[in-house]
């Protein structure tokens, strides 16, 4: 220690015993000369020495506060918010006594520590409001490119001077989204394998996660690099972790001029990934559960419905409008194999909602268009169906409508058969609404199913319409709360009389709709059976379809 | 997706042997499934009762999930034993039970009473 002391320090002075005070200090004079300074002085201010000036001794913030110090006298309060500043590497807080002869003492506290604690605090502050912006802007969209843009948007404007956000390639294409600082985010789609860029490969396949990687930045593809951009100081790969799936990678480039990244830094743009990852990973799998979903209801959407064999038919479906309930309403016609033999029209309800609801609606109709050669015998086909749909795990059942239709001169007859459906109703020439009669057991809960199976006969004009009770059981009307009903069905369709097949399901569809205007409702199906007014052509007994001008 | 509150209330009253289950409110998509939950356990309690008494007064509207719920009702007390009543029930609900033919499955099941003899339902596909 002694060694390290100079000369000019005396601790065993009575008036200045601070030689060996852990914090620096020096006394100056009235005409501002500094006359001591202990140990921790020295060494701070290497150069200093009794003698010299304090103001050409010491940095420009600490003359300013001298100067002011001694301008407002020894009688003054000292200010509040002490003097601070840098002196060589580190940070002081000066603190001044004055003597009523005019010198003064400057006590120096290092508070360095404190001080990068503060902008690490600032900094950390600043770093948690941008990850919480981030959050936000990224989980108010469930679009995949959307969340792209914002990823690359949201990096460029606060990790680097460019990012890209790069998604896994679907096929050969690689989908990019890039963005420069200040600009906006272009999307594009590059034809490249991404084990060509160093680090890519690993990131996009996302997992198990890789750690970022800092890439020789005379590695980066020219696609990598923003037009007008100019040669990369650094650049960083980071994975961009998703649920499980990999959800892609994120690159940040630096300008020449820029600092390269730090450690620090990397740590945070970790920290980013994470978020957009997950937000890129639930777009991902939401987009793609929206493909499986639509693909389905393509497949399970009712058939457009046309003339067949001498019959016009026409069909209406209107799916309940909450996206998650897709619904279980279904109609189809199936032409006869044989000339001559009835064309099948079914129509049903399954019970529930959603997919679950749609797959069954799946299976009950492909198992009816393989029981068509049955469709003679309705009971067998219910009964066959029912044995096909029963589990013992559920009571998920269905009710429906047969109907075998078949031209007969003129005339059409019509087989049904309700299995727990609506009756199907019947329209005259002169409006009168019958109801069919028949009944039967919903199919697919029971042992056994019964059916009764009723013929009737249609003339020319007249109309047999199926529908679901959906239809009935809209909630509307001026108070919204009652159900459209039968008898307003009945009535509705008494008006129809002689109305083509399409006429009558768009009436149908167009009361409804007024009757609900915006309320949730569930779905709703209607087909119409109609003879066509028609003249026959010539009395040769026949029955190829050109024997009817319809 | 927003949540309602329930609306449907079950009292269960449990008497030597019989339970009864008063039901108000709706038996639809988003409720049944309350019922079948109480039914449940107290097809699983023991003693098992000999009566399970649902008191349909109150039921206020009730969909197909609702009937499904009632014949998931039916299959598990038949299994069980466990003689099922439909108590007072509204016209509508009877309506409903008529037109899908039901209503004699559900009323067969009162006089039928097949303890150990009840078979478990439909075969299993």
């Amino acid at each position: 220690m002694d060694s390290t002391r100079t000369q000019t320090v005396t601790d065993t002075e009575p008036d200045f015993p601070w030689g060996r005070a852990p914090y620096p200090v020096l006394v100056a004079d009235a005409a501002g000369v500094l006359v001591r300074l202990n140990d921790a002085a020295q060494v701070l201010l290497p150069a200093a020495r009794p003698g010299s000036r304090l103001a050409d001794l010491v940095p420009a913030w600490l003359a300013e506060a001298d100067q002011a110090v001694r301008l407002a006298g020894p009688r003054s309060t000292p200010s509040r918010i002490p003097a601070s500043g840098a002196i060589g590497t580190r940070r002081f807080e000066a603190h001044a006594s004055t003597r009523d002869d005019g010198m003064v003492a400057w006590w120096l506290v290092d508070d360095t520590d404190r001080q990068l604690t503060r902008e690490a605090l600032h900094m950390e502050r600043e770093r948690t409001a941008f990850l919480a912006k981030a959050s936000s802007a990224l989980l108010s969209s469930l679009n995949l490119a959307r969340c792209m843009d914002i990823t690359a948007q949201l990096a460029a404007e606060n990790l680097a001077d460019a990012a890209l956000a790069i998604a896994p390639a679907r096929d050969r294409w690689l989908p990019v989204v890039s963005c420069v600082r200040g600009g906006t985010p272009t999307a594009g789609k590059e034809a490249i394998s991404p084990d060509d860029v160093p680090g890519l490969g690993e990131a996009l396949r996302g997992f198990p996660p890789v750690p970022s990687r800092w890439i020789d930045p005379s590695l980066a593809p020219p696609w990598m690099i923003p037009e007008g951009f100019g040669p990369i100081k650094a650049m960083v790969i980071t994975p961009l972790p998703g649920h499980g799936v990999p959800a892609g990678a994120l690159v940040l480039l630096r300008k020449e001029g820029s600092a390269a990244f730090t450690e620090e830094e990397e740590v945070f743009a970790r920290l980013f990934a994470a978020r957009s990852g997950a937000a890129m990973s639930a777009a991902r799998l939401y987009a793609e559960q929206t493909a499986i979903t639509d693909v389905l209801m393509r497949e399970l959407l009712p058939p457009a419905l046309h003339h067949v064999a001498g019959v016009h038919y026409a069909g209406g479906y209107r799916p309940s409008a909450d996206h998650e309930r897709i619904g279980g309403d279904f109609y189809d016609v199936h032409p006869a194999t044989q000339q001559g033999d009835p064309t099948l029209v079914t129509l049903g309800d399954v019970c529930g909602k959603g997919l679950e609801a749609a797959v069954l609606t799946g299976k009950i109709r492909s198992t009816l268009h393989a029981l068509l050669p049955l469709a003679d015998d309705h009971q067998r086909m219910l009964t066959l169906l029912n044995a096909a749909l029963l589990d013992s795990h559920h009571t998920r059942f269905a009710t429906l409508v047969l109907a075998s239709v078949v031209r007969d001169g003129h005339r059409v007859q019509v087989r049904l058969t309700s299995a727990g459906h609506p009756k199907p109703l019947i329209i005259r020439t002169d409006g009168t609404v019958e109801e069919a009669d028949t009944r039967g057991t919903l199919v697919g809960v029971l042992p056994e199913v019964r059916a009764r199976t009723t013929t009737v006969t249609l003339a020319p004009g007249e109309s047999c319409v199926l529908y679901t009770d959906g239809i009935t059981e809209a909630k509307g009307g001026p108070l919204g709360d009652t159900l459209f009903g039968e008898q307003r069905l009945v009535r509705a369709l008494s008006g129809c009389a002689g109305m083509p097949a399409e006429g009558i399901v768009e009436h149908v569809q167009m009361l409804v709709s007024q009757w609900l205007g915006n309320r949730r409702h569930d779905d709703m199906a209607v087909v119409t059976i109609s003879a066509p007014r028609t003249h026959h052509l010539n009395a040769v007994d026949g029955r190829t379809r050109g024997r009817y001008t319809s | 997706m927003t949540t309602f509150p329930p609306s449907l209330h079950l009292t269960t009253v449990t008497a030597e042997d019989s339970v009864r289950i008063e039901i108000t409110g709706d038996l639809d998509y988003d409720n049944a499934g309350l019922l079948l939950n109480e039914v449940t356990a107290r097809l699983g309690a023991r003693p098992r009762p000999g009566d399970l008494r649902l008191h349909c007064a109150g039921v206020g509207a009730i969909d197909s999930t609702g009937l499904s719920v009632l014949l998931m009702i039916g299959r598990r007390t038949a299994a069980a034993g466990t003689r099922l009543h439909l108590d007072e029930r509204p016209a509508m609900m009877d309506r409903l039970l008529d037109l899908t033919g039901t209503l004699e499955y559900f009323t067969a099941m009162t006089t039928a009473a097949a303890p150990h003899t009840a078979a478990e339902g439909p075969a299993t596909t």
